[in-house]
Protein backbone atom coordinates (compact mmCIF):
# COMPACT_ATOMS: atom_id res chain seq x y z
CA UNK A 1 0.00 0.00 0.00
CA UNK A 2 1.69 2.95 -1.10
CA UNK A 3 0.82 5.47 1.83
CA UNK A 4 2.89 3.71 4.47
CA UNK A 5 6.17 4.03 4.07
CA UNK A 6 8.47 0.84 3.68
CA UNK A 7 10.77 0.98 7.38
CA UNK A 8 7.22 1.48 9.01
CA UNK A 9 5.72 -1.38 7.77
CA UNK A 10 8.81 -3.59 8.33
CA UNK A 11 9.27 -2.06 11.97
CA UNK A 12 5.48 -2.93 12.43
CA UNK A 13 5.69 -6.40 11.47
CA UNK A 14 8.97 -7.02 13.33
CA UNK A 15 7.05 -5.89 16.43
CA UNK A 16 3.61 -7.07 16.50
CA UNK A 17 4.78 -10.55 14.79
CA UNK A 18 8.15 -11.33 16.54
CA UNK A 19 9.94 -11.40 13.26
CA UNK A 20 13.47 -11.39 12.49
CA UNK A 21 14.15 -7.86 10.48
CA UNK A 22 15.12 -10.05 7.30
CA UNK A 23 11.72 -12.25 7.68
CA UNK A 24 9.85 -8.73 8.01
CA UNK A 25 11.11 -7.21 5.20
CA UNK A 26 10.37 -10.16 2.90
CA UNK A 27 6.64 -9.89 3.93
CA UNK A 28 7.02 -6.17 3.58
CA UNK A 29 8.04 -6.54 -0.11
CA UNK A 30 5.30 -8.91 -0.50
CA UNK A 31 2.92 -6.63 0.53
CA UNK A 32 4.20 -3.78 -1.55
CA UNK A 33 4.46 -5.75 -4.60
CA UNK A 34 1.58 -8.24 -4.44
CA UNK A 35 -0.77 -6.03 -2.48
CA UNK A 36 -1.05 -8.66 0.39
CA UNK A 37 0.79 -11.23 2.38
CA UNK A 38 -0.87 -13.41 4.70
CA UNK A 39 0.60 -12.58 8.26
CA UNK A 40 -1.03 -14.89 10.86
CA UNK A 41 -3.47 -18.10 11.07
CA UNK A 42 -5.44 -19.60 13.55
CA UNK A 43 -8.98 -19.39 15.64
CA UNK A 44 -11.23 -16.55 14.80
CA UNK A 45 -10.80 -14.94 17.73
CA UNK A 46 -6.73 -14.78 18.02
CA UNK A 47 -6.98 -13.65 13.80
CA UNK A 48 -9.74 -10.76 15.11
CA UNK A 49 -6.94 -9.14 17.66
CA UNK A 50 -3.80 -9.35 14.79
CA UNK A 51 -6.67 -7.57 12.32
CA UNK A 52 -7.39 -5.01 14.83
CA UNK A 53 -3.86 -4.70 15.78
CA UNK A 54 -2.89 -4.00 12.49
CA UNK A 55 -5.80 -0.91 11.77
CA UNK A 56 -4.65 0.53 15.20
CA UNK A 57 -1.10 0.62 13.27
CA UNK A 58 -2.90 1.75 10.18
CA UNK A 59 -2.21 -1.10 7.98
CA UNK A 60 -5.25 -2.49 6.16
CA UNK A 61 -5.62 -6.35 7.20
CA UNK A 62 -8.82 -8.67 6.53
CA UNK A 63 -10.03 -11.36 7.68
CA UNK A 64 -10.54 -14.28 5.51
CA UNK A 65 -11.45 -18.02 6.18
CA UNK A 66 -8.45 -20.81 5.37
CA UNK A 67 -8.82 -22.29 1.58
CA UNK A 68 -10.27 -19.19 0.18
CA UNK B 1 -7.21 28.57 1.86
CA UNK B 2 -8.94 25.48 2.88
CA UNK B 3 -8.38 21.88 3.15
CA UNK B 4 -10.98 19.45 3.57
CA UNK B 5 -9.47 16.92 6.07
CA UNK B 6 -11.49 14.97 8.43
CA UNK B 7 -14.77 17.09 9.62
CA UNK B 8 -12.43 19.78 9.13
CA UNK B 9 -13.84 23.18 6.77
CA UNK B 10 -10.57 25.11 7.26
CA UNK B 11 -7.49 23.25 8.98
CA UNK B 12 -5.73 26.50 8.44
CA UNK B 13 -3.83 26.72 12.20
CA UNK B 14 -3.31 30.33 13.32
CA UNK B 15 -0.05 31.32 14.07
CA UNK B 16 -0.60 31.59 17.93
CA UNK B 17 -2.87 29.35 19.86
CA UNK B 18 -5.00 30.92 22.23
CA UNK B 19 -7.52 29.73 24.57
CA UNK B 20 -10.03 29.59 21.97
CA UNK B 21 -8.45 27.60 19.13
CA UNK B 22 -7.19 25.31 22.12
CA UNK B 23 -10.92 24.90 23.00
CA UNK B 24 -12.07 24.51 18.93
CA UNK B 25 -8.98 21.42 19.31
CA UNK B 26 -11.16 20.19 22.04
CA UNK B 27 -14.10 20.12 19.94
CA UNK B 28 -12.07 18.47 17.03
CA UNK B 29 -10.79 15.54 19.51
CA UNK B 30 -14.11 15.09 20.57
CA UNK B 31 -15.89 14.54 17.46
CA UNK B 32 -12.84 12.34 16.16
CA UNK B 33 -13.90 9.75 18.94
CA UNK B 34 -17.65 10.55 17.86
CA UNK B 35 -18.50 7.17 19.71
CA UNK B 36 -22.20 8.26 19.54
CA UNK B 37 -21.68 7.58 15.46
CA UNK B 38 -23.30 4.72 14.00
CA UNK B 39 -20.84 1.98 13.80
CA UNK B 40 -21.39 1.37 9.92
CA UNK B 41 -18.70 1.50 7.14
CA UNK B 42 -17.91 5.40 6.97
CA UNK B 43 -18.80 7.21 3.54
CA UNK B 44 -15.75 9.21 3.97
CA UNK B 45 -12.67 7.47 1.84
CA UNK B 46 -9.99 8.91 4.28
CA UNK B 47 -11.87 7.55 7.28
CA UNK B 48 -12.30 5.03 5.75
CA UNK B 49 -8.75 4.37 5.45
CA UNK B 50 -8.28 5.37 9.21
CA UNK B 51 -10.88 2.23 9.83
CA UNK B 52 -10.32 -0.01 7.68
CA UNK B 53 -13.17 -2.76 7.31
CA UNK B 54 -11.95 -5.97 8.27
CA UNK B 55 -13.58 -8.27 5.24
CA UNK B 56 -13.47 -7.33 1.38
CA UNK B 57 -16.65 -9.62 0.76
CA UNK B 58 -18.09 -10.77 3.70
CA UNK B 59 -20.65 -7.60 5.32
CA UNK B 60 -22.12 -9.81 8.09
CA UNK B 61 -17.65 -10.55 8.93
CA UNK B 62 -16.89 -6.85 8.82
CA UNK B 63 -19.89 -4.93 10.24
CA UNK B 64 -19.34 -7.18 13.79
CA UNK B 65 -15.60 -6.53 13.56
CA UNK B 66 -16.15 -2.56 13.38
CA UNK B 67 -18.98 -2.84 16.53
CA UNK B 68 -16.74 -4.68 18.48
CA UNK B 69 -13.29 -2.98 17.46
CA UNK B 70 -14.21 0.67 16.57
CA UNK B 71 -15.10 2.23 19.67
CA UNK B 72 -10.97 1.07 20.76
CA UNK B 73 -9.46 1.79 17.70
CA UNK B 74 -10.90 5.90 17.65
CA UNK B 75 -9.65 5.85 21.40
CA UNK B 76 -6.00 4.71 20.61
CA UNK B 77 -6.14 6.85 17.32
CA UNK B 78 -7.75 9.81 19.06
CA UNK B 79 -5.07 9.44 22.20
CA UNK B 80 -2.16 9.54 19.60
CA UNK B 81 -3.01 12.35 18.03
CA UNK B 82 -3.85 14.44 20.75
CA UNK B 83 -0.15 13.63 22.56
CA UNK B 84 1.33 14.35 19.29
CA UNK B 85 -0.79 17.63 19.08
CA UNK B 86 0.14 18.32 22.47
CA UNK B 87 4.35 17.74 22.21
CA UNK B 88 3.80 20.22 19.15
CA UNK B 89 1.94 22.67 20.98
CA UNK B 90 4.69 23.34 22.87
CA UNK B 91 7.00 26.31 23.33
CA UNK B 92 10.26 25.76 21.44
CA UNK B 93 12.00 25.02 18.26
CA UNK B 94 12.31 21.22 18.65
CA UNK B 95 10.18 18.45 19.09
CA UNK B 96 11.80 15.53 20.63
CA UNK B 97 10.16 12.30 20.44
CA UNK B 98 11.17 9.51 23.22
CA UNK B 99 12.35 6.40 22.30
CA UNK B 100 9.89 4.39 24.02
CA UNK B 101 7.04 7.08 22.17
CA UNK B 102 8.23 6.42 18.54
CA UNK B 103 6.35 4.00 17.28
CA UNK B 104 3.03 5.38 18.40
CA UNK B 105 4.31 8.54 16.94
CA UNK B 106 5.16 6.96 13.78
CA UNK B 107 1.09 5.32 14.10
CA UNK B 108 -0.25 8.77 14.38
CA UNK B 109 1.72 10.21 11.25
CA UNK B 110 0.93 6.90 9.39
CA UNK B 111 -2.74 8.49 10.12
CA UNK B 112 -2.26 11.40 9.08
CA UNK B 113 -1.02 10.50 5.81
CA UNK B 114 -3.73 8.30 5.22
CA UNK B 115 -6.28 10.72 5.48
CA UNK B 116 -4.15 13.06 2.85
CA UNK B 117 -3.21 10.16 1.32
CA UNK B 118 -6.89 10.26 0.48
CA UNK B 119 -7.74 13.54 -0.57
CA UNK B 120 -4.54 13.49 -2.72
CA UNK B 121 -6.61 10.42 -4.46
CA UNK B 122 -3.21 8.44 -4.07
CA UNK B 123 -3.55 4.85 -4.57
CA UNK B 124 -0.66 3.31 -6.76
CA UNK B 125 3.05 4.14 -7.28
CA UNK B 126 2.37 6.14 -10.28
CA UNK B 127 0.20 8.22 -8.80
CA UNK B 128 2.87 9.32 -6.02
CA UNK B 129 5.01 9.43 -8.72
CA UNK B 130 2.14 12.17 -10.78
CA UNK B 131 2.15 14.14 -7.50
CA UNK B 132 5.84 14.71 -7.36
CA UNK B 133 6.47 15.77 -10.61
CA UNK B 134 3.06 18.26 -9.90
CA UNK B 135 5.18 19.49 -6.65
CA UNK B 136 8.37 19.96 -8.45
CA UNK B 137 6.85 21.65 -11.70
CA UNK B 138 4.77 24.07 -9.08
CA UNK B 139 8.01 24.52 -7.50
CA UNK B 140 10.43 24.89 -9.97
CA UNK B 141 8.10 27.69 -11.07
CA UNK B 142 8.05 29.76 -8.02
CA UNK B 143 11.87 29.56 -7.86
CA UNK B 144 12.15 30.68 -11.19
CA UNK B 145 9.33 33.43 -10.53
CA UNK B 146 7.42 32.26 -13.71
CA UNK B 147 3.82 33.27 -13.88
CA UNK B 148 2.26 30.98 -16.67
CA UNK B 149 -0.42 28.57 -15.74
CA UNK B 150 1.01 25.14 -15.18
CA UNK B 151 -2.27 23.77 -14.68
CA UNK B 152 -1.61 22.79 -11.10
CA UNK B 153 -3.75 22.86 -8.21
CA UNK B 154 -2.25 25.02 -5.75
CA UNK B 155 -4.43 23.59 -2.83
CA UNK B 156 -3.35 19.62 -4.38
CA UNK B 157 0.46 20.83 -4.27
CA UNK B 158 0.21 22.20 -0.76
CA UNK B 159 -1.18 18.94 0.80
CA UNK B 160 1.71 17.22 -1.22
CA UNK B 161 4.09 18.90 0.08
CA UNK B 162 2.57 18.26 3.79
CA UNK B 163 2.13 14.68 2.84
CA UNK B 164 5.99 14.84 1.44
CA UNK B 165 7.23 16.85 4.67
CA UNK B 166 5.31 14.09 6.89
CA UNK B 167 6.54 10.96 5.33
CA UNK B 168 10.25 12.35 5.45
CA UNK B 169 9.52 12.93 9.23
CA UNK B 170 7.94 9.59 9.93
CA UNK B 171 10.84 8.06 7.89
CA UNK B 172 13.33 9.72 9.75
CA UNK B 173 12.18 9.08 13.10
CA UNK B 174 11.98 4.99 11.97
CA UNK B 175 15.47 5.10 10.76
CA UNK B 176 16.25 6.38 14.41
CA UNK B 177 14.01 3.64 15.54
CA UNK B 178 15.70 0.55 14.04
CA UNK B 179 19.24 1.85 13.82
CA UNK B 180 19.00 1.93 17.79
CA UNK B 181 17.59 -1.09 18.47
CA UNK B 182 20.69 -2.40 16.00
CA UNK B 183 22.85 -0.39 18.76
CA UNK B 184 20.98 -2.47 21.51
CA UNK B 185 21.65 -5.92 19.93
CA UNK B 186 25.07 -5.05 20.08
Amino acid sequence: MTPSTSWYVTHVFQTYFALTRDQAEVKMREVHEQGRAVMSTGGRERMEVDVQAMHGYGLWATLQRSGE
Amino acid sequence: MSARLLGADDFAAPAELDRDARDHVDDVFRALAGLEESLAEPSDPAVRRVLPSASRDDHEIADEFRRLTEPDLRSLKVARLRTMWEQLSDEGAEWHVRLDEALATASALTDVRLVLAARLRLETDEDAERLHAEIDLASHAMDTDAHEDLGVDPERVWLGMLYQALTWLQESLLHCLMTGEEEQDV
